[in-house]
């Protein structure tokens, strides 16, 4: 697999170049001194980096290079595998990139918190697409992606209002409503189901891809 | 992998193999490709032989039927460590429109077992490439001389080649061919290659397999096939008077009938002259 993971390398070194100026502007704003701010921008760049591998899906598919891997000795399982490990390395990068941050600016006293919420969205977000690209292609598979992520946002907003009589209320103090949420326990308990979500994508997108005819 | 070489009498072996899709069916190819020989594939766009080197390489999953390739089953788990053995040159040479010939060469000695970097840098030289250039910048002769490359550099003993020698040039084509009568010299290597450029197979190829619409026409020796046809030309009542079974086709001109005719189906009254692939292809899909 050691070709794929360089062949993975070049592409973001050229196609990823945009993406990894990207995650460093937002890095920037991890120096900033507000908490909040400091939250927003880790999570942007966590999800900037994270579709690195997605880019690199679509690149593929646009040059074929999809089709000339099945004359290769590597099985679709690895072909596979060489996208995930891309987001593992991109995102425990910006982890690192992050808590260099926080050191160098004294704010140490985040790092645990803001790695875990990063890892957190930086796995969460291309869990939930890649089985969609496998299966379905880049184009169609991100047209898939959209249609279940708005479909359960709005599932989500619906049965929010049913359980809750005051969404108007924290959507206009979400700052409150953010630290209220800023709980070690909830968010470590987040990490570790999106750990779980991450290996389990992992696996249907093998089963997925191994059926798929290109 | 198990000593499957050392048994091995045969690169290729299909028995009964179909694919269907909504639109189209290949049904039913018997192809056998015998070890350190070559068979060339012949058949007009979408006749199947695209899909036929898919179900070779299991990029595709067939209907029915069962396919070999190098002793292995393409359904085996590991078959993809087949491939270590093959050398595949497509249509399309995919490579990312971004890499360089040199980044290349480092995705694929990082792949293969035996590549040969001095292999490699003896074929770039030979098909004058560049190293630094981005693969988008190719032009489509010089992506098809990159691909054939690429699957040479790492030694295979079997090459599939899907239309390797379009978009080539005369010269190119001449010193493609060369190469590909080369690599068979060794009693192991085979090849499988498809064109429409009848000619080109006329010059190399052992075996011949004729695909139209899905179907397999034949699977012959080249030389037995160029031995059991002729051509005539007559009249339409000399025609007439032949066996039907040894007609295979017929075109009528202001002049009179040109046909291909089985040989020994003909008498010796009438003028046989040579036919080429070209034209045995020709007058059985006419027919068909």
């Amino acid at each position: 697999m050691k070709g794929l993971l360089l062949k993975e390398g070049y592409n973001i070194k050229r196609r990823g170049f945009t993406w990894i100026l990207i995650c460093v502007a937002f890095l920037v704003g991890t120096f900033t001194p507000s908490e909040t701010f400091n939250i927003y921008f880790s999570l942007y760049a966590a999800i900037w980096a994270s579709m690195v591998a997605f880019a690199g899906l679509q690149e593929d598919e646009k040059s074929r290079w999809q089709v000339y891997c099945d004359a290769l000795p590597y099985s679709r399982g690895q072909v596979v595998s060489s996208k995930y490990l891309v987001i593992i390395i991109n995102v425990l990068l910006l982890a690192l990139i992050q808590m260099i941050g926080n050191l160098i600016t004294g704010y140490s006293e985040r790092i645990p918190m803001n790695l875990l919420l990063m890892m957190t969205v930086g796995l969460l977000c291309p869990c939930l697409i890649f089985p969609f690209t496998f299966w379905l292609g880049a184009s169609k598979g991100l047209f898939a992606y959209y249609v279940v992520i708005v479909t359960a946002a709005v599932g989500m907003g619906i049965l929010g209002s049913i359980v809750r009589n005051d969404i108007p209320e924290l959507l206009a103090d979400m700052d409150n409503s953010l630290m209220q949420a800023w709980d070690p326990t909830l968010i470590a308990t987040t990490f570790a189901c999106v750990i779980v979500l991450f290996a389990g994508s992992w696996f249907l997108s093998i089963r997925l891809y191994r059926r798929r005819e290109l | 992998m198990s000593n499957h070489f050392d048994q091995m009498e045969y690169a290729i072996q299909t028995n009964g193999l179909s694919k269907k899709y909504p639109a189209f069916t290949l049904n039913d190819i018997n192809l056998t490709l015998p070890s350190g020989c070559i068979m060339g594939l012949i058949g007009e766009n979408g006749a199947g032989k695209t899909t036929t080197i898919k179900l070779l390489l299991n990029a595709i999953k067939k209907s029915s039927g069962s396919v070999l390739v190098l002793g292995h089953d393409t359904t085996e788990k590991d078959y993809h460590t087949v491939k270590e053995e093959v050398g595949v040159v497509l249509d399309e040479v995919s490579f990312p429109e971004n890499m360089k010939a040199k980044q290349v060469h480092k995705v694929l000695k990082n792949t293969f077992r035996n590549w040969d970097s001095a292999a490699f840098a003896e074929y770039m030289t030979r098909f004058d490439l560049p190293d630094d250039k981005p693969f988008k910048a190719f032009s489509k002769g010089m992506k098809m001389k990159f691909g054939l490359t690429c699957a040479l550099a790492h030694h295979p003993r079997l090459l599939i080649l899907d239309e390797v020698t379009s978009g080539l040039d005369p010269v190119a084509r001449e010193d493609v061919l060369d190469i590909l009568s080369d690599f068979t010299r060794t009693e192991e290597h085979s090849i499988l290659i498809s064109s429409h450029i009848v000619g080109d197979l006329e010059k190399i190829c052992d075996y011949i397999a004729f695909f139209h619409k899905g179907e397999e026409l034949l699977c012959e020796e080249k030389d037995r096939l160029l031995e059991e046809y002729s051509l005539i030309q007559c009249s339409r009542e000399q025609l007439l008077e032949l066996d039907p079974k040894a007609i295979v086709g017929s075109r009528e001109n202001s002049y009179g009938v040109n046909a291909l005719v089985k040989k020994l189906g003909v008498p010796e009254t009438f003028h046989l002259s040579p036919v080429t692939l070209e034209e045995i292809f020709v007058y059985m899909v006419k027919d068909h």
